[in-house]
């Protein structure tokens, strides 16, 4: 064996959920390599490592990396162990994480005031229209556009098809409040479409995501929310990718990505400009994931904009 | 609160799944990949023109 | 046309699968294509879409499905093979096109995880690359010679500090993780490591071991230059550091040209202290006076490998100097030997392989020259016709400047044959045949015309050509050994088990049967 101390490296911030599951972890291995990001999935769940400059997330631990080194270039390999030392992590022997100084990402889940409903109207549809200008539509972006303007549906590729009638048949199911049905509709979505986190998972985070926040900051609550996130927390489970599941259960809990959670705070709360240039913010996530989140927001935020119990199909 | 402290030493490259990226003539890449490995072939050129000894080198290689 | 291929193992984030989605698309005659994660949903849709295949059901949800739907079966290989070009060579930014990387760090964008780098550039440009592959964590072969010892310093001491293995300058051969990289032998998997500053002494025992039915953990060459004085032995310490950790590895062959005393010691204390047994084989030198503890010195590269086994527990061969059958062959050959060949005539494409032969002739045939000689005053010019007995080193720079190394291009080595066997003095040919990894697809087919012709050439003058050589190879080498092992008798060449039988051979038959059995 050579006698080379691992390189170790400062986390920045720490996710609250990374957080917690660093806390209850002794154990891990390593699930994913990747430039931009090491996954660990440790007992209590997945974390990611990612660079400082990145995202801050309830799962990610953002770590100072020494000139530009990406992530992957510690000979780290999927199936590496991972130990958990009191605020250490030990990954694969080969690279050391102190989380010791880390800054705790543990956004507020209430945003006051909350503007009244023809203002959140407004916001979302100005959320829509820059999804459909600037985002990256080949995921699910094309179904941003408003009902009747999607004749384009046979030239929508083969998971945006597949998908499209699937969210319509969950929007029902929430508006329905039938639980049953809800946790069908998610169960048919998950895992479908493109991506590293399918397209489909991000649009039901940013779904779920929104309808917490929202029910937290005004209170409104639908009964079909509580199925959703309910489904979201425990039916991603093998249908995805660990990463999109991770993702997914801290959606269900309120817990996003900085970007998302500020365009929500915005929706709920701000002026057309904010929300415009935070919904720049998020379509520059990822490949299609912030439009696809974006997607997820905007039909979130319509079922809690809609009135309550409105039985039949038709959007307003 | 656990009393071991994080190992030394890094394992190495013994046991690992091997990913190689190649830099320069072709074939080793190839018989690299003929064994089943991952290989990456860089399309090398010289940083600033001047590839007499390139030649040299191909030549004794064959290549 | 639709096909799916599904892929394990690959870790690709959104946007270069996106990307590679979008590049597929473009291709001619594809009118669809879609790279995503093999979800179960994932795989009911494209199912359900007529993209059908027994694998897909087989896939698990962190795999890579590519799918492709084209109009024929020749867009659909051209797309799959684009497909696989994309996932080993593409980087993102680069959309639409197939284009190999041109740097490390576009190689790394399509392969992040990678742990090591295969460099052969041109000697000037090499220390900079391998510096680079340093600095991105990966672990290094060089295969560039023409690095200064210095650069060679610089760079073995980056890798020390960072834990990884600088394999090279000037190194030939590796065998890591069972895989060959540069030139190199098919031999299977077991307990002898091998730390090697020789490439073609690397070649010889670890095919002697597989021979012995034992096998390889790992087979590290240093690159010529790690013995010297000035880089001390740096990866020779860190192989053996290595290989002592690694649970594997029963045994441990260090193989050198004899470095200087400072080296020496230093390499032999490290033998001794190590807590598995260490066979050092410094092609020669005599070790006997040394304080070796467990380890043993080794004077031949045939006695390390039989060493080496014998320690990791194996029973070993009979351990005669030449096989019994072959002297019997040569008792018939001797006999026809004209009064005037007196000489031991070695044509060498393995350096290692050339001085070793010095060392096994010289206590039994006295003064042997060449080109990398052993003593000094021995030395002679590689090209200039060959006076007394002589081993040259054809693989050395004046013969391989602006051509082809002698393990591919034999016809430097054939031309010379040619000339050996017109001089009345030449008693015996000896030669080096390799096979495997980078080596000429069929020696026995180009060298045995000219054994052939060699020997006609003598016979026509009233004389009688012995010709002796070894196979450096298992069965297991594209070259099928048992052929060439064949072809090579046709032409009526002896073939010896090793380097070192052949060398003792070869005296035999220039001393009429009186020396070679020592």
């Amino acid at each position: 064996m050579t006698a080379v101390d691992p390189p170790r490296l400062e986390a920045v911030t720490v996710g609250e959920a990374a957080n917690a599951i660093l806390g209850g972890s002794r154990r891990g291995r390593v699930e994913g390599v990747y430039r931009g990001a090491v996954n660990v999935s440790l007992r209590g769940g997945l974390v990611s490592l990612v660079p400082e400059p990145s995202e801050r997330g309830p799962i990610n631990i953002n770590v100072a990396l020494p000139d530009g080194r990406p992530m992957s270039s510690f000979g780290l390999q999927a199936g590496d162990k991972v130990r958990v030392y009191g605020t250490t992590l030990d990954v694969g022997g080969r690279l050391l994480v102190s989380t010791r100084s880390a800054g705790l990402y543990s956004p507020s889940m209430r945003f006051e005031p909350v503007l009244p409903l023809e203002e959140l109207r407004r916001n979302l549809l100005a959320a829509r229209r820059t999804g459909l200008a600037h985002g990256n539509l080949s995921g699910l972006g094309e179904l941003l556009r408003a009902e009747g303007g999607q004749d384009t549906r046979g030239s929508l590729g083969l998971f945006a098809s597949a998908a499209a009638p699937r969210i319509e048949a969950l929007e029902e199911s929430v508006r329905r409040g039938d639980a049953a049905l809800t946790a069908r509709a998610v169960s048919e979505l998950t895992g479908l479409g493109p991506g590293l986190t399918p397209s489909s998972d991000d649009m039901l985070a940013g779904m779920a995501l929104f309808m917490v926040l929202c029910s937290r900051s005004s209170h409104v609550s639908r009964p079909g929310f509580e199925a959703l996130l309910r489904a979201l927390g425990s039916g991603a489970r093998g249908r995805t990718t660990a990463l999109s599941e991770a993702y997914l259960k801290e959606a269900s809990a309120g817990r996003g990505n900085e970007a998302v959670v500020s365009l929500c705070e915005a929706l709920l709360t701000g002026r057309e400009g904010a929300v415009v240039s935070r919904t720049r913010r998020l379509l520059g996530v990822g490949e299609t994931s912030g439009t696809d989140t974006l997607l997820g927001v905007v039909i979130g935020g319509e079922l809690c904009v809609e009135p309550a119990h409105r039985p039949g199909g038709h959007r307003p | 609160m656990p009393k071991a402290k994080p190992r030394r030493g890094a394992p190495g490259i013994f046991g690992r799944d091997l990913k190689v990226v190649n830099i320069g003539i072709p074939t080793f890449a190839d018989d690299l990949s003929a064994q089943g490995v991952t290989v990456v072939k860089v399309d090398w050129k010289p940083p600033a023109g001047g590839d007499s000894e390139m030649m040299r080198l191909l030549d004794k290689l064959g290549t | 046309m639709k096909k799916v291929v599904i892929r394990k193992g690959i870790y690709r984030d959104s946007i270069n699968l996106m990307q590679m989605s979008t590049a597929l698309s473009k291709l001619p005659g594809v009118s669809q294509a879609a790279v995503v994660m093999a979800t179960e949903l994932n795989r009911r849709v494209l199912a359900e879409a007529g993209f059908a295949g027994s694998d897909i059901s087989r896939a698990a949800t962190d795999d890579m499905i590519v799918a492709v739907d084209a109009r024929d079966a020749k867009s659909l290989d051209a797309a799959l093979a684009e497909a696989e070009d994309l996932i080993l060579s593409k980087g993102p930014g680069s959309a639409g096109e197939a284009r190999l990387p041109g740097s490390l760090e576009e190689a790394l964008q399509a392969v992040p995880d990678a742990n090591m780098v295969l460099i052969s550039v041109p000697g000037r440009f090499a220390r900079r690359e391998a510096s680079h592959a340093l600095s991105r964590g990966l672990n290094v072969f060089l295969f560039s010679s023409n690095v200064s010892l210095d650069e060679e310093l610089e760079l073995k001491e980056a890798a020390r500090e960072r834990g990884l293995l600088m394999m090279g300058p000037d190194c030939g051969t590796s065998i890591i993780n069972h895989k060959v990289f540069g030139f190199g032998n098919a031999v299977r998997p077991g307990p002898i490591g091998i730390v090697s500053a020789s490439g073609t002494g690397l070649q010889e025992v670890s095919t002697l071991v597989h021979k012995n039915g034992l096998g390889i953990s790992q087979a590290i060459g240093t690159g010529s230059g790690d013995m010297s004085e000035l880089v001390g032995g740096i990866t020779m310490a860190e192989g053996l550091r290595r290989l002592e950790g690694d649970p594997e590895t029963k045994a441990i062959v260090l193989i050198s040209k004899p470095p200087s005393p400072k080296v020496a010691a230093k390499v032999l204390a490290m033998a001794r202290d190590c807590k598995k047994p260490v066979v050092v084989n410094f092609l020669g030198a005599d070790l006997t006076a040394q304080a070796l503890g467990r380890a043993r010195g080794a004077r031949t590269l045939e006695d390390a490998a039989r060493a080496a086994c014998s320690a990791a527990g194996a029973q070993p061969p009979s351990a005669e100097a030449v096989p019994r059958e072959l002297v019997a062959s040569a008792s018939l050959e001797w006999p026809k030997l004209a009064e005037s060949q007196r000489y031991v005539r070695g044509l060498f494409a393995g350096g290692t392989l050339c001085y070793e032969a010095q060392v096994v002739l010289g206590p039994v045939v006295g003064d042997v020259y060449s080109n990398g000689p052993i003593r000094p005053e021995l030395k002679v010019e590689g090209e200039a016709p060959s006076k007394k007995h002589a081993c040259i080193d054809m693989g050395a720079e004046e013969f391989v400047e602006g051509r082809l190394h002698p393990m591919i291009d034999f016809a430097l080595r054939k031309t010379r044959i040619a000339k050996e066997a017109a001089d009345p003095e030449t008693a015996v040919l000896l030669l080096d045949v390799e096979l495997g990894y980078g080596s000429n697809p069929d020696p026995a087919g180009e060298l045995s015309p000219s054994i052939r012709d060699a020997k006609a050439a003598a016979a026509s003058r009233g004389r009688y050509l012995p010709v002796v050589a070894s196979i450096v190879a298992t069965e297991g080498d594209l070259q099928n050994l048992a052929k060439q092992e064949a072809t090579l008798r046709d032409a009526g060449t002896l073939i010896a088990p090793s380097n070192a039988s052949a060398t003792r051979l070869a005296a035999m038959i220039a001393s009429r049967g009186k020396g070679g059995a020592s």
